[in-house]
């Protein structure tokens, strides 16, 4: 991935995360009661609409400039490698942050008929890894393996 | 090597994650909490009133009756008596009264007859000394009293009783509004719960004041929840996801001759008018006007009716609903909209006329229409049981009706399924030329049927501009409130039903937890009021986690077995402690190491 096209794909991944994240809990909800919340079942308790369509979409978008290199048959290895591990990365980050935005709008921006409104993240609600209480917040567990490679990566990137 | 062991710690840190979530907890041995209504076995409309109350505010409930599954006072929260209904507490009733009262238990006494219990034990268990009992015109008694309010009182028993250390929660007033007696009173007894007596039978004589038709209901529930403050109470809510309450708008008596220009424009805005607001609408629809007298007979899939069918896709398509109001509307000579139909001169139409007549209007407005009608509405509500088992054998699922009720009302199938729901009028009408001050008055009936959860359904002819100006800021007063459900009669009446199923099966026991049992619902929504002095911190739906709850309340998933049971838990779970923040941390810093490795090997930094 060139220089400028990093950057460029980052902030696509995270406008992306943020306007799946408000569409999700504002607009995908019944009577008011967000669809995540009522629909508790799923593959690793993850909500169905997440596995097809939107992680697959913020996969694409994260994968692109991997997509576009393989497009125009650029074909050098190392710089395709560079390409992916930054995809990965992205696509890690745009997954953490659809997350974490949505619960920051439930418990700071909540819907007037949400029964979680003003909540943040449950330990009921959390994925089968669980949530880990740092600090007296709670966090999904999973976040703790998210953020670490997406940091490495970007610092690895940094330095190189 | 060192790849090897950052796997495997990783690979622990997993591991111990998962297992450390899925550890056992301990169950804890529970009480249970009901009502017992203590009436005679004989059907009189007080009694189907509180059982109706009981069924739609979501109260677990048992008759209690001598010879009957046996009757034990301490499986009782609220024991609510009648006078009919002294026999069941066994050859002595005041002494079992004055038992009950030493144990703790709360007891609400509901009209005349309080007279049979001895004067020591009515100072005992209410506070209160037995004066006399006669009908209310013998002691002037014109209205009952209380929050404010007056309500008529007709011409029924009231007993006159003196306090002894009760507290007046309402008073009898004279035509001149001067005090006579209490009304109502509350006594918190030495046993430590509380004996509430009603001086007149407050489950009678509803809808029958025409300024205030649910005082009498509103009163009782209020009695009802005060007897029950200070015990532990779980209740299953009468609508989906917490709502207060639930408003309908029915447009009335439209038939295929509803072609005037003026009305369809003003039916128009005022599906606008509803629209705008996510309301829908519930038409009450005549499927043929006939005037035999002008040999006239219009069928709503004729040619003339296309601009009636035009605003009726327009209702439908802004979520509305069809109600089938009957087939004609009328009988004999006269012109549909004036007269009953199945009730012909005191003659009640034999089962197989009623079963065809409707049967033709139900084919009609599918032909028309092109959507089946799941809801009747007989015409001026005047239906036998001949009606019901009619509409029944037809498909028809809901019951508009007008039972001098604020609640759902239920019919059950051969197999004592709820079968048919009845959805009571409680609003009435927008009659021609009304005057702004009607608007007055049902926004104060709105009020009060939100403050116990009663149903909100106004019915509109749409005569003129006034109706439609009422109609609309009376929904929109309603929906201030805020909280109101606006489900059409098909979606009310679908989740009523569903409902009625898992209430069936509704019992609590509770002790450091709260145990609901339920039937089967396959409706999202169903929503347990728990009245307690301790926060909900954990709920478990079927053994699994479940995170919909408040405080206070649960929202309940779709609940798939015949019996369900919900796990209520105040205290921290042993088994859903989160991870703490070493386990945390570790995995972060495992992650972290491997990663950057990685990621400096795939950027080729040294």
């Amino acid at each position: 991935m060139r220089k400028k096209e990093f950057p460029r794909n980052l902030i696509l991944c995270s406008a992306l995360a943020f306007f799946f994240s408000y569409l999700e809990y504002y607009y995908v909800a019944l009577d008011g009661i967000p669809y995540r919340e009522m629909y508790q079942v799923g593959f690793l308790r993850t909500p169905p609409y997440v596995l097809f369509p939107l992680a697959p979409a913020l996969a694409v978008v994260a994968f692109s400039p991997l997509l576009d290199d393989l497009m125009l048959r650029r074909f050098d290895w190392s710089e395709k490698n560079r390409t992916l591990v930054l995809a990965c990365a992205n696509f890690l980050w745009a997954l953490t942050l659809y997350d974490t935005l949505y619960y920051v709008f439930r418990s700071m921006f909540p819907l007037p008929t949400d029964p979680l409104g003003g909540v943040w993240i449950r330990r009921e609600e959390a994925s089968i890894m669980g949530v880990v209480n740092l600090l007296g917040v709670l966090w999904p567990t999973w976040y703790f393996a998210t953020l670490p490679i997406v940091i490495s990566v970007y610092v690895a990137y940094y330095i190189s | 090597m060192l790849i090897a062991f950052e796997c495997a710690l990783f690979l622990s840190t997993l591991a111990s994650t998962i297992v450390l979530r899925a550890q056992g907890q301990e169950r804890v041995k529970a009480a249970s909490f009901r009502i017992g209504v203590v009436a005679d076995e004989e059907p009189k409309e007080g009694l189907t009133h509180v059982t109706d109350l009981l069924v739609h505010l979501g109260y677990p409930y048992d008759l209690v009756r001598a010879g009957g599954q046996g009757f034990e006072p301490s499986m009782y929260s609220l024991l609510i008596i009648y006078e009919s209904g002294l026999h069941n507490l066994g050859e002595n009733p005041t002494s079992t009264i004055l038992t009950l009262a030493e144990e703790g238990a709360n007891l609400l006494w509901i009209g005349p007859g309080v007279g049979q219990v001895d004067q020591e034990t009515l100072a005992r268990v209410f506070g209160l000394n037995f004066t006399s009992q006669a009908f209310a015109e013998s002691y002037r008694v014109a209205y009952a009293s209380s929050s404010s309010s007056n309500a008529k009182v007709f011409r029924e028993t009231v007993t006159n009783v003196e306090l002894a250390g009760a507290k007046a929660e309402g008073y009898f007033l004279d035509s001149s509004f001067r005090r006579v007696c209490p009304s109502e009173t509350y006594f918190r007894h030495e046993g430590g719960g509380i004996g509430f007596f009603f001086a007149y039978d407050v489950s009678s004589w509803w809808n029958v004041d025409l300024e205030l038709p649910w005082y009498r209901p509103a009163r009782l529930v209020s009695a009802i929840r005060l007897a029950l403050s200070s015990t532990t109470v779980a209740t299953l809510r009468p609508y989906p996801r917490n709502l207060a309450s639930a408003f309908i708008c029915r447009i009335e008596d439209v038939d295929p001759l509803h072609t005037n220009v003026e009305w369809l424009s003003r039916a128009s805005r005022y599906v606008q008018a509803h629209a705008a607001r996510n309301v829908p609408l519930s038409v009450a629809l005549i499927p043929v006007h006939v005037n035999p007298r002008d040999g006239i007979e219009i069928r709503l899939s004729s040619d003339s009716a296309q601009p009636v069918r035009d605003w009726l896709y327009n209702v439908i398509r802004s979520r509305g609903a069809i109600i089938q109001h009957g087939y004609t509307h009328q009988h004999g000579s006269q012109q549909t909209g004036v007269g009953t139909e199945f009730l012909v001169d005191g003659e009640w139409m034999s089962y197989d006329d009623q079963t065809k007549r409707i049967s033709a209007g139900k084919e009609e407005i599918e032909r028309a229409l092109g959507t089946t009608a799941l809801a009747f509405e007989a015409p001026h509500y005047k239906l036998n049981d001949n009606t019901l088992r009619a509409i029944e054998r037809l498909g028809f699922k809901y019951l508009l009706d007008d039972p001098d009720s604020p609640f759902y009302g239920f019919r059950f199938s051969d197999a004592d399924d709820p079968s048919l729901v009845a959805v009571p009028e409680t609003l009435g009408y927008i009659p021609l030329g009304s005057s702004p001050g009607l608007e007055d008055k049902l926004k104060k009936i709105v009020d009060q049927l939100i403050e116990f959860q009663g149903i909100l359904l106004l019915y509109n002819h749409l005569y003129d501009d006034e109706a439609f100006t009422i109609g609309v800021r009376t929904m929109e007063h309603a929906l201030r409130k805020g909280n109101i459900w606006t489900p059409n009669i098909n979606e009310m009446g679908g989740f009523a039903l569903e409902r009625a199923k898992a209430y069936r099966r509704f019992s609590v026991t509770y002790n450091s937890e709260i145990t609901v049992t339920l039937g089967s619902c396959t409706v999202k929504g169903l929503t347990l009021s728990v009245n307690s002095q301790e926060k909900i911190s954990w709920v478990k739906v079927n053994g699994k986690d479940w995170p919909v709850f408040n405080v206070d309340f649960v929202i309940l998933p779709e609940l798939p077995d015949a019996s369900n049971t919900v796990l209520i838990g105040f205290k921290e779970q042993p088994s859903l402690q989160s991870l703490s923040a070493l386990w945390g941390l570790s995995l972060l810093g495992v992650t972290s190491c491997m990663a950057f490795r990685f990621a400096k090997k795939a950027f080729g930094v040294d």
